[in-house]
C-alpha cells in the first residue's frame, strides 16, 4: 500500500479521541477474553463471592493452612466467620499482598498467619517449586495496584526472578482455548462461594515419631525478603489497627526450619504478635497425635484440623472478642455453609474407601445418598465370590455375578434398592435426582451413565458406582470395582 | 531484540514517541541511534561491522561522486572505487558466512589427498549480515551508474544502512527509494499510523498464529528425517512452504509497518507467491526484494536474456546458485537454488512444447481449470524444493525424498496426532492455511487488503481490527512454556 493510498480523513471524531476509544474498547475485550480463558475455582474466587465485611478473621498461608484452618466448623464451635486464603506454599510476599487484597473487602479482626512461608529457601520444597506454584492463584485477583504490586513482588523476591510481565494471566494461560467449557463463559454471572471458606480437608493417614527436640533449636536466617515481608505484614496490620497472630502447625520439620520458626517467634514478641506453636515439640498442647493427625509429611488430616481449629477458635473467640453471629438471620448462609461442609466431610470416608464390602456398607447405611450400579462386559472374569457377597447382602440381584454375559441395573436410595433389572443386555433406564436426568445403561461393551447428557461413569468390565449425595444434590464419586482390579476400588 | 516480544514493543512505541516529539532536525539522529540500539541487543560488537561496511561504502560513494560522471578518462578509477566498496562488502560478508563452509568443505578434499586442514574460524554469524551488505552492494552499483546521486552525509547513508525496521531481515532496500525518504522526517500523520499498524497486526497474526503454529509439525517431523513415512514428509513439506511464507512475509509487513509509523514507506516484497502459475512467475512474487536484486544487479549485468539461449540458461542457474548461497552456507542451500535454476531453464526451455500441447488438447490456455493446474504445479515444484531449505543436510534431505517415494498407507487420527500437534491445533492450523490462501486470493483480485479495509466505515474498521488482536491474544503462540522462535530469515 503505497503512501497515496492512505485513505483520507475519517470525519468526526478527533483522531486522539478516536485511538483513546479504540483502546478503551480493546483493553475491555481483552479482560473479557482473559477472564474467559483464566483457569477458575481456587481459593481467590471464594474469597471475592464473599460479601463485603463479612469475614472476622483472615487466616494466610500455604497448604498447611489449608489443610489445617476449618472456617465452617469455627463458625459451628465459636459462631464467627473466616476464610482461609491460601496458596500452594505461599511466601510472605503473597501473604502480605493477599492480606491487602483481604482489607479491600472485609475489616476482619484478626488476621492468622500460618508461618511455613517463612521457610522460602530452607525447606523441602525448592524455591523454584514455590515459585512455580505460590503465584497460581494469585492472577484471579483482579487488576488493580496490589496485584501489579504483587507482581512486581514475585517478579523482585522469587530466586528465579521472572520479569513481572509474566505475570499476565493472558501469557499463562491464553492456551486454554482449547479447553474451555460452557462454565468458561458463565462464570461471571455465577455465584462461587464455597462451603469449605478455604478449607481442604484430607483424610489420609500416615504415622510419624513424635518429634524430639534436643535443647533449644539455634535461630536459622530467614530468607531476606521473606523476613522483609513479615515485617511489612505485621505493619499493615498495625496500621488497619487488626490483631496479627501467628501460627505453626504440625509436620515433619527439620531442625533448620525450627530455627526459622525461632527466629519469627522473636520477631513476633518484639511486635507484639501473639505465636500459637503447634509443631515445635513443648508448644501448644492440643492433644495431637503424630500417629493419626498427619495426611502426610506435611500436612495434618482431618483429625488434625479439628483440634487445632477447635484450639484456635476458641483462642480467638477469648482474646479477641469475638462475635457470635450463629443467630444472624444475615449469616443464615454460613449455617447452610456449615451443614454442608459437614456433610462433605462425612462423605470422605466413603470416598477414600476401595474395599468393596466396606463401601457399600458406608454407602447403603447412609440415608441421605442415592447410586446407580451398572455392570459391563463379563463380571464373573475375575473371582466374583466376594462382590456377590456384597450384592448379597444388601438385596441386589447376583445375575451378573453368576453367570457369563448377564448383565445388571440397579438403583439404591437411602440404603434400599428401588430398581433393578438384569438379563443378557443391554438394560436401559431412566431416573431423574433432584431435577438432574440420569440415563444409565449396562452392556457386554459398554456401561454408561450420564447425568444430565454428561457421561460420569467409570466404565470399566465389572462393576461401576455412582453416588449422588441429596444433600449436597451433586454426585460426589464415580468408582468402578473391575474384574480388572480385582474387584478392588478404582477412582481414576 | 525479536519483533515478537514486549521488549521490542515497549522500544518501539519509546522510538516513535519520542521521535516525533524531538524537533525535525533531530529525529533522524535518534533513529540513528534506535537502530545503532536495536541491532546492538544481538551482539555490541557487530556494530563495528556495520560501521565499517557502511564507512567504506560512504568513502567508495564520495569518490565516485568526486570523480564525476562517466567518462573515458575515470572509468578505470570509477571500477577501482566502486571494486573497493564490493571488496569490503563481499569480503565480511564472506568472512562470516561463508569462509568456515568452504573451508569445511575443502578440507574432506585435502584430507583425501593428506594435505592439512584449513583452519576453521569461531565466529558468530552476525545477525542481518546478508541484508545490509546487499543493501550497501546496491547503494554503490546505483550510484557508479549514475542512477542515484552519493549521500553527502554519513551518518544518513548510515541510517539508509542500518534504519531499524527493516536492517536484521529486509526487504533489500534500494538507495533510489530511501534515501530521499531520509531526507526530511515526515510530520505525524494518524491516517499513516494506523496504515502502518494495520499492516504490523496483520504481520503479528501471520507470525505468532500461523507460522510458529505450522512450524510444530514441520519441526517434528523434519527431526525425525523421513522416519515418520511419506504423508508425514508431505504434510509437513506443504506446512513448511505456508511457514516460511507467513514468517518472512510477517516480519516484512512487521517492518513496513513499522516504518510507515515513522514515515518511510519500504518496498513491497511479497505479492501472493504461492498463486503464480510458474516458477519464473513465483520469482516475481516471492522475497521481491532479494530476486529485484540478483536481477538488477547480476542478472542483467551477466547478459540476463539478450544473448541467446544457452547464455540465458547459464545465466539463470548461476543466478539461483547465487541465491542459494545467500540463503545459507550449506549445500542444501546451493542444492535448493539449482533446483529453481532447473525449474526456471526447464520452463523455459519447453514454453513451446506445452503451449503446443495446450492447444492440441483444445484446452485454452487462460481456462480456469488450466490455470489451477499451473498453481498446483508450481506449487507441487516449490515444496519438493523446500525439502533442501528446511532439511538440516544434505542426508536428510536426501532421505525426506526417499520418504516421499514410498508413502505407505494412508496415516489414521493417532499416526496424526503423533506428527507434533493436537487436535485442535490441526483443526486451526488447517483454517489458518485457508485463509491465508484466501486472503492471497482476494489480494490479487483487490489490491491490498489493508488499504480497502481503511476505506471501510469507522465502525467495519474497528471490528476486523479488535478481531485480529484478538486473535493474536488467543491463538497466537507465546507466553508460559513456549519458547519463542526467531524468525527464520535472521539466520541468513
Amino acid at each position: 500500500m503505497g503512501k497515496g493510498s492512505v485513505s483520507k480523513q475519517t470525519r468526526g471524531l478527533p483522531p486522539l479521541v478516536r485511538a483513546l476509544a479504540f483502546g478503551c474498547i480493546l483493553l475491555a475485550l481483552l479482560l473479557c477474553t482473559q477472564e474467559v480463558l483464566a483457569p477458575k475455582g481456587g481459593c481467590i474466587d471464594g474469597f471475592y463471592a464473599e460479601p463485603e465485611d463479612t469475614i472476622d478473621v483472615i487466616f494466610l498461608g500455604s497448604s498447611h493452612a489449608n489443610a489445617a484452618f476449618a472456617p465452617a466448623q469455627m463458625w459451628r464451635e465459636q459462631g464467627f466467620t473466616g476464610y482461609v486464603l491460601y496458596s500452594w506454599s505461599q511466601p510472605m510476599w503473597v501473604s502480605y499482598h493477599y492480606a491487602v487484597e483481604a482489607f479491600k473487602r472485609q475489616t476482619p479482626r484478626v488476621v492468622v498467619l500460618e508461618g511455613f512461608g517463612l521457610c522460602y529457601g530452607t525447606t523441602y520444597m525448592t524455591p523454584a517449586d514455590v515459585d512455580g506454584t505460590s503465584d497460581d492463584y494469585s492472577l484471579r485477583i483482579p487488576l488493580s495496584l496490589n496485584r501489579a504490586a504483587l507482581a512486581v513482588a514475585m517478579s523482585r523476591c522469587q530466586q528465579n526472578a521472572p520479569p513481572f510481565y509474566r505475570y499476565l494471566p493472558m501469557l499463562r494461560y491464553h492456551t486454554r482455548w482449547k479447553r474451555l467449557t460452557a462454565e468458561d463463559f458463565t462464570w461471571f454471572f455465577q455465584d462461587h462461594a464455597t462451603t469449605g471458606k478455604g478449607y481442604g480437608p484430607l483424610q489420609t493417614v500416615e504415622e510419624f515419631p513424635v518429634p524430639i527436640l534436643e535443647g533449644e533449636p539455634e535461630e536459622t536466617p530467614i530468607y531476606p525478603q521473606a523476613e522483609e515481608y513479615l515485617y511489612k505484614l505485621i505493619a499493615l496490620c498495625r496500621k488497619k489497627d487488626v490483631p496479627l497472630v501467628f501460627v505453626v502447625t504440625p509436620y515433619e520439620t527439620s531442625e533448620a526450619e525450627y530455627g526459622v520458626f525461632r527466629r519469627a517467634a522473636r520477631i513476633c514478641a518484639e511486635n507484639g504478635v501473639p505465636v500459637l506453636d503447634y509443631n515445635t515439640p513443648g508448644g501448644r498442647d492440643i492433644g495431637f497425635d503424630y500417629a493419626t493427625d498427619l495426611a502426610d509429611h506435611a500436612h495434618v488430616n482431618t483429625a488434625g484440623a479439628q483440634k487445632i481449629s477447635t484450639d484456635l477458635a476458641a483462642y480467638l473467640a477469648e482474646h479477641y472478642g469475638m462475635p457470635d453471629k450463629r443467630g444472624d438471620a444475615a449469616y443464615a448462609a454460613w449455617n447452610e455453609a456449615a451443614r454442608m461442609e459437614h456433610r462433605d466431610a462425612q462423605n470422605i470416608t466413603l470416598r477414600f474407601t476401595l474395599d468393596m464390602a466396606e463401601y457399600f456398607r458406608l454407602l447403603m447405611q447412609d440415608k441421605d445418598l442415592a447410586a446407580v450400579i451398572t455392570t459391563q462386559g463379563d463380571a464373573t472374569e475375575a473371582d466374583p465370590s466376594a462382590p456377590r457377597a456384597v450384592f448379597r447382602q444388601w438385596g441386589l440381584d447376583t445375575l451378573p455375578l453368576e453367570q457369563s454375559g448377564m448383565q445388571g441395573l440397579y438403583v439404591v436410595d437411602g440404603g434400599k434398592v428401588v430398581y433393578q433389572k438384569t438379563g443378557a443386555g443391554p438394560l436401559e433406564y431412566t431416573l431423574s435426582w433432584g431435577g438432574h436426568d440420569v440415563t444409565l445403561r449396562s452392556a457386554a461393551d459398554n456401561s454408561s451413565t450420564t447425568v444430565d447428557g454428561e457421561e460420569q461413569s467409570r466404565n470399566r468390565p465389572g462393576v461401576n458406582v455412582l453416588v449422588y449425595d441429596k444433600v449436597l444434590d451433586r454426585v460426589i464419586q464415580s468408582i468402578s470395582f473391575s474384574t480388572l482390579h480385582a474387584y478392588s476400588g478404582y477412582t481414576a | 531484540m525479536n519483533f515478537v516480544s514486549l521488549r521490542f514493543c515497549a522500544f518501539f512505541v519509546a522510538a516513535v514517541f519520542v521521535y516525533y516529539v524531538l524537533p525535525r532536525r533531530a529525529r533522524q539522529p535518534w533513529l540513528l541511534a534506535c537502530s545503532c540500539f536495536f541491532y546492538m541487543c544481538w551482539n555490541p560488537a557487530y556494530i563495528v561491522l556495520i560501521l565499517f561496511s557502511a564507512f567504506s561504502t560512504y568513502l567508495c560513494g564520495r569518490a565516485l561522486a568526486v570523480l564525476g560522471a562517466p567518462a573515458a578518462g575515470n572509468r578505470g578509477r570509477r571500477r577501482a572505487a566502486m571494486a573497493v566498496s564490493l571488496a569490503a562488502n563481499l569480503g565480511i560478508l564472506f568472512f562470516f558466512k561463508y569462509y568456515n563452509f568452504f573451508a569445511q568443505s575443502a578440507n574432506g578434499l585435502l584430507a583425501a589427498r593428506g594435505f592439512p586442514a584449513v583452519p576453521l574460524l569461531g565466529v558468530l554469524l552476525p545477525v542481518g549480515i546478508s541484508f545490509y551488505t546487499f543493501q550497501a552492494i546496491g547503494y554503490t552499483v546505483d550510484v557508479y551508474r549514475g542512477s542515484v546521486s552519493a549521500e553527502q552525509r554519513f551518518w544518513r547513508y548510515l541510517l539508509f544502512i542500518s534504519f531499524f525496521p527493516q536492517l536484521v531481515a529486509g526487504p533489500i532496500e534500494r538507495s533510489g527509494n530511501i534515501l530521499p525518504q531520509l531526507q526530511l522526517p515526515a510530520r505525524f500523520s494518524y491516517e499513516r499510523a494506523k496504515s502502518g499498524l494495520v499492516l504490523m497486526l496483520w504481520g503479528y497474526i501471520q507470525k505468532m498464529v500461523v507460522a510458529d503454529r505450522l512450524a510444530l509439525l514441520a519441526d517434528t517431523v523434519y527431526a525425525q528425517g523421513g522416519a515418520l513415512g511419506g504423508w508425514a514428509t508431505a504434510a509437513a513439506t506443504v506446512l513448511f512452504c505456508f511457514e516460511l511464507y507467513c514468517d518472512f512475509s510477517s516480519y516484512t509487513d512487521i517492518a513496513r509497518g513499522a516504518a510507515r509509523i515513522l514515515g518511510v514507506e519500504l518496498m513491497e516484497n511479497f505479492r501472493s507467491p504461492f498463486l503464480s502459475q510458474s516458477v519464473a512467475e513465483f520469482w516475481r512474487n516471492w522475497h521481491i526484494s532479494l530476486s529485484s536484486f540478483f536481477r538488477d544487479y547480476l542478472y542483467i549485468p551477466l547478459g540476463g536474456s539478450r544473448r541467446g539461449l544457452a547464455r540465458t540458461c547459464v545465466n539463470t542457474m548461476v543466478v539461483f546458485l547465487c541465491s542459494g548461497l545467500w540463503h545459507g552456507a550449506a549445500w542444501t542451500f546451493v542444492a535448493w537454488g539449482l533446483l529453481h535454476g532447473l525449474y526456471l531453464v526447464c520452463g523455459r526451455l519447453t514454453l513451446p512444447l506445452r503451449k503446443r500441447l495446450y492447444t492440441a488438447l483444445r484446452v485454452p490456455y487462460g481456462c480456469l481449470p488450466a490455470r489451477l493446474w499451473r498453481t498446483a504445479w508450481t506449487f507441487a515444484l516449490v515444496a519438493f524444493s523446500m525439502i533442501f531449505f528446511r532439511a538440516g543436510g544434505m542426508d536428510a534431505a536426501l532421505s525426506m525424498v526417499r520418504s516421499l517415494l514410498r508413502p505407505g498407507a494412508f496415516p489414521g487420527r493417532e499416526a496424526v496426532l503423533a506428527w507434533g500437534m493436537d487436535g485442535p491445533d490441526l483443526l486451526l492450523s488447517a483454517v489458518c492455511v485457508a485463509a491465508v490462501v484466501l486472503c492471497d486470493v482476494l489480494r490479487q483480485r483487490w489490491g491490498s487488503l489493508s488499504a480497502r479495509l481503511l476505506q471501510k466505515p469507522l465502525a467495519v474498521q474497528w471490528a476486523v481490527l479488535l478481531a485480529g488482536v484478538l486473535t493474536v491474544a488467543i491463538f497466537g503462540m507465546y507466553g508460559e512454556g513456549y519458547v519463542e522462535k526467531p524468525f527464520i530469515y535472521f539466520q541468513f
